[in-house]
């Protein structure tokens, strides 16, 4: 790359973020408008889910539901009702 | 009862062995260890039976539930990949991945984290399309890096001004840069927004309509260059141009901010006298963003 073009690059590169705003980017600015280079016309961001991983290796996934219908997660997973699996003492009735 | 710590630390890893131990095909515990000793015996060695199960019995329930909750967070990851190899092809897969890659972390969130290489390594798992399982596992596994990575302070104004052609940036860990051969983004959105609009109907019959119709979509071919990040704690993908996707690698790998805008058009079709508007643009949004970064120390 000739010297004079790499120069203009590079001001380019650094114009560019002195001239970004300092305001937050908001969600809907993130959508077809938003590009990264001029070339980038066809791109699109699309919102996915919000709190799918936020329950890992935390206690805030209680209740949320660990077994989808229809998958096999849940096989046999009433199988230790009323018989006192959970017990640590085995002469316990439930 | 009173238990020194060492023979407390015996007691839990023999417990942890036994119910981390695979199961059987048919999802019951087995019946002999890995060395061909008696589980029932070594059950009845350290769990009390009580008036309706045995030992065994009560050491399988926690052996089962163990691995069904491995399942179902496998599951919950990566619905992408099960709707392209399909739900048979995929009970296996996931049966086989945590067989070699047992989870080893205090959190589920890295289940999965193995699953892209040993994928690549086990190609009969991803077939018929393997190629597009493996892409599809990366995103997925982008996925949950870009929800939950390390969010560094963005590169302010005035360490902007002071960057010349040696400077080196780093890019936020949460961006994550991901390219395939064919639209594995459109084809997860369209399975989670299956799966979503599934779970909102109250009829089954529409369930288990959209669940099939999941099963059946298989992304378009074509490349695409994407970036997965997040944005006030949502996980977005942006489809990006070759020019943008390769600036941001070679910022990635640390070379020099001038090499790295030098390999940005290594393979680009812009003509010269529009690269500097298109940098210049591409900056601007980078920065905007907030995806740059000052380098540590050990990055460099």
């Amino acid at each position: 790359m000739k010297n004079s073009l790499k120069a203009m690059m590079l001001g380019g590169a650094v114009t560019g973020m002195l001239s970004a705003s300092a305001a937050p980017v908001h969600a809907s600015s993130l959508h077809n408008g938003a590009q990264l280079g001029q070339a980038a016309l066809s791109s699109s961001m699309m919102a996915q889910d919000t709190d799918k991983h936020s329950c890992k290796g935390k206690n805030d996934c209680k209740g949320k539901g660990g077994c989808k219908a229809g998958d096999n997660g849940c096989k046999g997973k009433n199988s230790c009702k009323g018989k006192g699996g959970c017990a640590t003492d085995g002469s316990k009735k439930h | 009862m009173t238990t020194d710590a060492p023979e407390l630390l015996a007691l839990q890893r023999r417990m942890a062995a036994a119910v981390m131990r695979p199961l059987t095909r048919d999802e019951q515990m087995r019946r002999r260890d890995e060395n061909n000793r008696s589980i029932a015996d070594e059950a009845d060695d350290f769990i009390k039976p009580n008036d309706r199960l045995s030992s065994f019995e009560r050491l399988e329930i926690y052996n089962r539930q163990y691995w069904f909750r491995l399942f179902s967070s496998f599951e919950e990851d990566f619905p992408g990949l099960r709707s392209i190899v399909g739900t048979k092809r995929f009970e296996r897969l996931m049966r086989a991945y945590l067989h070699a890659h047992p989870s080893s972390s205090f959190t589920l969130r890295n289940l999965g984290s193995s699953l892209v290489s040993w994928l690549t390594e086990n190609r009969e798992y991803g077939a018929p399309d393997t190629d597009a399982a493996i892409a599809m596992a990366a995103l997925e596994w982008a996925h949950i890096e870009a929800f939950d990575n390390e969010q560094r302070p963005a590169l302010t104004a005035e360490e902007a001004a002071a960057l010349d052609d040696n400077s080196r940036l780093a890019l936020q860990p949460y961006l994550r840069l991901f390219e395939a051969s064919c639209a594995v983004d459109d084809a997860l959105i369209a399975v989670r927004e299956a799966s979503a609009g599934a779970s909102a109907q109250a009829s089954n019959a529409v369930a288990i309509h959209l669940v099939r119709r999941t099963r059946s979509l298989k992304p378009a071919p074509g490349q695409i260059y994407l970036a997965v990040h997040r944005h006030e704690d949502s996980v977005y993908y942006k489809r990006l141009a070759l020019e943008d996707y390769s600036l941001l690698r070679a910022l990635e790998s640390g070379v020099s901010l001038g090499d790295a805008i030098e390999a940005a058009f290594q393979q680009s079709a812009i003509a010269e006298e529009d690269r500097p508007a298109h940098i210049q643009s591409a900056f601007h949004y980078l920065m905007q963003m907030g995806w740059l970064c000052t380098p540590k120390e050990n990055d460099l």
